[in-house]
């Protein structure tokens, strides 16, 4: 449904209109520098219902693998002080049934989106089976590579926490594929510029960051573990901080291009990821309390380079000093 | 997940208290102006609440107890009016307990589906353990205005905690009581006066549909189906997104994995795999 918007807001409207919104994540045009942090929006058409889509410069999907995975048994998620613990498991369809479903459904509905699609699997050579069987789809502009989920025992975050396996995911990918593709890197390591750099060399267009802190949550009572895999990932406004340094350290460490993650929540929010080097900022945990999330983003965004005079907002992109 | 789902309208609004005042121990009763959602909703659904607290990053689900049509109440005129009964669970639910008349949340929805009601149903059996009586109060004024004959049976851990009971011994031609500790009606759980009420089926119940705790849903709902009831169950997971995006609230079912929130919360008891449910279960 439509937010009332009040007279004084359609005026700044105006007045933001002005402000060039482009941006570019290598060579894929997105007319404005925010998307989703996969997982969070499904494959967009959940959101479908309450919010128009095209509010997005680029859309990121849910982790698809090659088969079915059923993600993880027991209690999945705990929220905690400003933030989410969750414990999924990359539960997806496999990329058949997203094929049938989602993307037909994209193309359909949302033609002119961009849309990046999250690719996971257990081995390395799982990844490039995925994308090999994407290569044949249209309605793709991208692809995210996960190499840093936490909540899963082979894959993910084993390749993203070392330089070498970081570059073998990436390299088997890049074979298959000469669609922009962008590497997900777990902030769960000792340093992250050096896997950046690692995947960088290894023909990544740009680099996303940060997945979800490791955290756990005990049960006081039953002293026992909440969640079943005992750790689970931290997400919201709790991580920004360190998601902010990382950025930072990995936007001065590579060339590609930085998407920028972590507790985003408000376009003030993003202004400061595009500061600290993102050529695009995601938004995930804050569209769960509100489906308008990233409208009002988008909104905030234009209004706060209207009161600093920002003409186009890629003057904001590692302008930190 | 959920892709197929309704075609249902959906509002996301800022909604204002109306009422928030206690009803029971601990059990409250919000009222909210959001006309545009309480003529969308249907019984059993449910809607999230933003409660607009910086570090509660996530809305909380509550199901709707009940709409109220257009008209003037204490201190002004309305439209229609969403009531939702809820329970002091955890933080969220305890500083919603403590916000007043004309406060704002963030509220969207109507979320999940409705009790599946039968073409023909004649006579329906509905059951409800605690907090869990609130989202069958819609239910039972549709099927008694329907016709159909409607018989409750309803516990709680005492005779404080039989939530909404006024209401169902109005709309229910049968209302039978069970209460923990003895303090009304039977003593001991709904499992009791059920055993009792199903013996060879004499009321010819079409359907029965159970909310409340999730052992008490499991029990009940296993008598029910060894009655050849065809029963509906409504179920409570973690949720985040409620939409089917997140993929926190997914139990087992035998038609697979299935989202609390759009597939659910209403589920054919016969589909939940509740051992293998057990592990994330809320409480």
């Amino acid at each position: 449904m439509k937010q009332e918007v009040p007279a004084s807001t359609s005026i700044l409207n105006d007045t933001s209109a002005k402000i060039r919104t482009a941006t570019l994540l290598g060579n894929l045009h997105l007319k404005n520098p925010l998307t989703v942090a996969s997982g969070t929006y499904g494959s967009g058409l959940q959101m479908a219902d309450y919010i128009d889509l095209n509010n997005l410069g680029m859309l990121t999907t849910k982790g698809v693998s090659l088969t079915p995975w059923a993600g993880n048994t027991g209690i999945r998620m705990k929220e905690v002080s400003s933030g989410m613990l969750n414990s999924i498991g990359l539960q997806n369809p496999g990329v058949e049934t997203f094929i049938e479903k989602d993307l037909i459904w994209l193309r359909a509905n949302v033609p002119d989106l961009p849309v990046m699609v999250n690719v996971c699997g257990h081995s390395a050579s799982d990844y490039a089976s995925v994308i090999e069987r994407l290569e044949d789809e249209s309605g793709i502009a991208g692809y995210e590579v996960n190499i840093s989920c936490p909540n899963v025992s082979e894959g993910g975050h084993v390749f993203g926490a070392t330089c070498d396996g970081a570059a073998e995911v990436t390299q088997l990918c890049r074979e298959k594929t000469s669609r922009p593709m962008t590497v997900k890197l777990s902030p769960n390591v000792s340093n992250v510029a050096e896997i950046a750099r690692a995947v960088e060399a290894a023909g990544a267009d740009s680099v996303s960051l940060i997945n979800t802190l490791l955290g756990t949550a005990i049960d006081i009572r039953k002293r026992n573990f909440i969640f079943e895999r005992q750790f689970a990932g931290l997400s919201g406004p709790a991580i920004k901080p360190v998601a902010l340094r990382m950025v930072v350290e990995v936007a001065r460490a590579v060339s590609v291009p930085v998407i920028g993650m972590g507790g985003v929540r408000s376009g003030l929010d993003v202004a400061e990821f595009m500061l600290a080097g993102a050529s695009v900022v995601a938004i995930g945990t804050a569209s769960f309390g509100d489906p308008l999330a990233v409208e009002r983003i988008r909104r905030e965004l234009e209004e706060f380079c209207t009161e600093e005079g920002v003409q186009d907002v890629t003057e904001l992109i590692g302008a930190v000093t | 997940m959920c892709k197929d789902s309704s075609k249902q309208a959906k509002v996301v609004c800022e909604a204002r208290i109306v009422t928030n005042v206690a009803v029971a121990p601990d059990t409250f009763s919000l009222v909210l102006d959001a006309a545009e959602l309480a003529e969308l909703v249907q019984p059993g659904q449910f809607i999230e609440l933003n409660l607009h607290q910086p570090d509660l990053v996530l809305p909380r689900p509550i199901s709707v107890y009940q709409t109220h049509a257009a008209g003037t109440y204490d201190d002004g005129s309305y439209g229609a009016l969403l009531e939702l009964r809820y329970q002091v669970m955890g933080e969220g639910t305890r500083r919603l307990s403590t916000m007043t008349a004309g406060t704002t949340l963030g509220i969207f929805g109507p979320l999940g589906i409705r009790w599946p009601v039968p073409e023909e149903v004649k006579s329906a059996l509905l059951v409800g353990g605690g907090i869990g009586s609130a989202p069958l109060a819609m239910l039972a004024q549709e099927l008694t205005t329907r016709g159909c004959e409607v018989t409750m049976v309803q516990g709680g851990r005492n005779s404080d905690l039989l939530i909404a009971a006024d209401l169902f011994a109005v709309t229910c031609h049968k209302h039978t009581l069970a209460t923990d500790d003895g303090s009304r009606g039977f003593e001991g759980f709904v499992t009791d006066p059920l055993q009792e009420l199903l013996k060879d089926n004499k009321s010819h119940f079409d359907v029965a549909y159970i909310c409340g705790p999730e052992p008490m849903q499991e029990a009940c709902s296993k008598l029910c189906e060894a009655a050849g009831i065809v029963t509906y169950v409504s179920l409570e997971r973690m949720m985040a997104c409620g939409v089917g995006a997140c993929l926190t609230c997914v139990i087992p079912t035998t038609e697979g994995p299935r989202g609390v929130c759009c597939h659910g919360p209403i589920f054919n008891s016969k589909e939940v795999m509740w051992d293998e449910a057990r592990s994330a279960r809320v409480h």
